[in-house]
């Protein structure tokens, strides 16, 4: 995991878009914690950088769509 | 093994310049074990660099194959379409295989993606450790199969320097010191008295010293039948 998360890192992206955690079937409350930690880590990072970089054109022509303030880009092309 | 470790993506990009179609080639054999330049590490240095290059804004074509062997040419016939079509080659096999393409597709121009390191072995799961260094004139018969030459650090040939502390060796503590792992060893099985053959200076020429070596064998050769 260590190298992945340094690889994206090297790409250019944030080494925090990428976690492993252990978890039992049994441990569903600890899941449901993790899941929106990083739901919620994720959220804060915003849309990944890649998706910025292939998002549309405007109606313009001028650029990419910028992200919607819920990091939500829309309709992909 | 030929070991080797995989550049960084930053040197990757800067080998690879403004290329705007990139072949990077894998090898099946020794870096694939070493976990460096295999199927494996050549797609993921593949995608590594679409994803940079997008990010960058400068998109490229990066597609990635793998061939059994780098090292010889019949191996890298069935490349020659997806060569020609590149505007670089980005190999990931040993410095051989930089050289085999090289020399196979003149007209290529092919840049490593490795940096080749030794000639080892796996001593555990994510470690390598040199244990030849091809110096053309093996003594291991004479050292109880443990290589002096690539294990000590001054290559001595007649025992310890005297820099040894507790059985490593003086310019690391990691390092085990190769004489002291020769002794204990002639020792245990009671062979010490070989180390009383003194052994003169050693023939360097056989080694790189000499320049680039090259073995013929004629009876394999066939040229040597048409002659």
């Amino acid at each position: 995991m260590k190298r992945i998360q340094d690889l994206l890192a090297q790409i250019g992206l944030e080494s925090e878009r990428v976690r492993m955690v252990n978890l039992s079937s049994a441990m569903s409350g600890q899941f449901a914690a993790v899941a929106a930690e990083m739901t919620e880590q994720v959220t804060a990072l915003g849309p990944s950088p890649l998706r910025r970089a292939e998002a549309r054109p405007t109606e313009t022509g001028e650029g990419p769509v910028p992200p919607a303030p819920d990091g939500n880009l829309g309709e992909q092309p | 093994m030929i070991v080797a470790e995989q550049k960084k993506l930053a040197e990757l990009k800067q080998l690879i310049g403004e290329a705007e179609n990139v072949l990077v080639v894998g090898c099946g054999t020794c870096v694939t074990v070493c976990f460096a330049g295999g199927a494996r590490e050549a797609a993921i240095a593949a995608t590594s660099l679409r994803m940079a290059s997008r990010l960058d804004g400068a998109e490229r074509d990066v597609s990635d194959v793998t061939v059994q062997r780098q090292c010889e040419w019949e191996y890298l016939d069935q490349l020659a379409d997806q060569v020609a079509a590149a505007d670089v080659v980005l190999s990931l096999g040993c410095g051989v295989g930089v050289q085999a393409l090289v020399e196979h597709f003149p007209d290529a121009w092919v840049v490593p993606g490795l940096n080749t390191s030794f000639l080892g072995l796996p001593t555990e799961q994510g470690v390598w450790a040199e244990r030849c260094a091809a110096c053309g004139d093996c003594i291991l018969g004479l050292t109880g199969g443990i290589c002096p030459i690539a294990r000590c650090s001054k290559s001595l040939l007649n025992g310890p320097c005297g820099g040894s502390e507790a059985g490593h060796c003086e310019i690391d503590p990691n390092v085990p010191c190769a004489w002291h792992l020769i002794v204990d060893r002639l020792q245990g099985m009671n062979k010490l008295h070989v180390l009383l053959d003194l052994q003169p200076p050693k023939n360097w020429r056989a080694a790189r010293d000499g320049g680039p070596r090259t073995i013929t064998r004629d009876d394999l050769r066939l040229a040597a039948e048409e002659d």
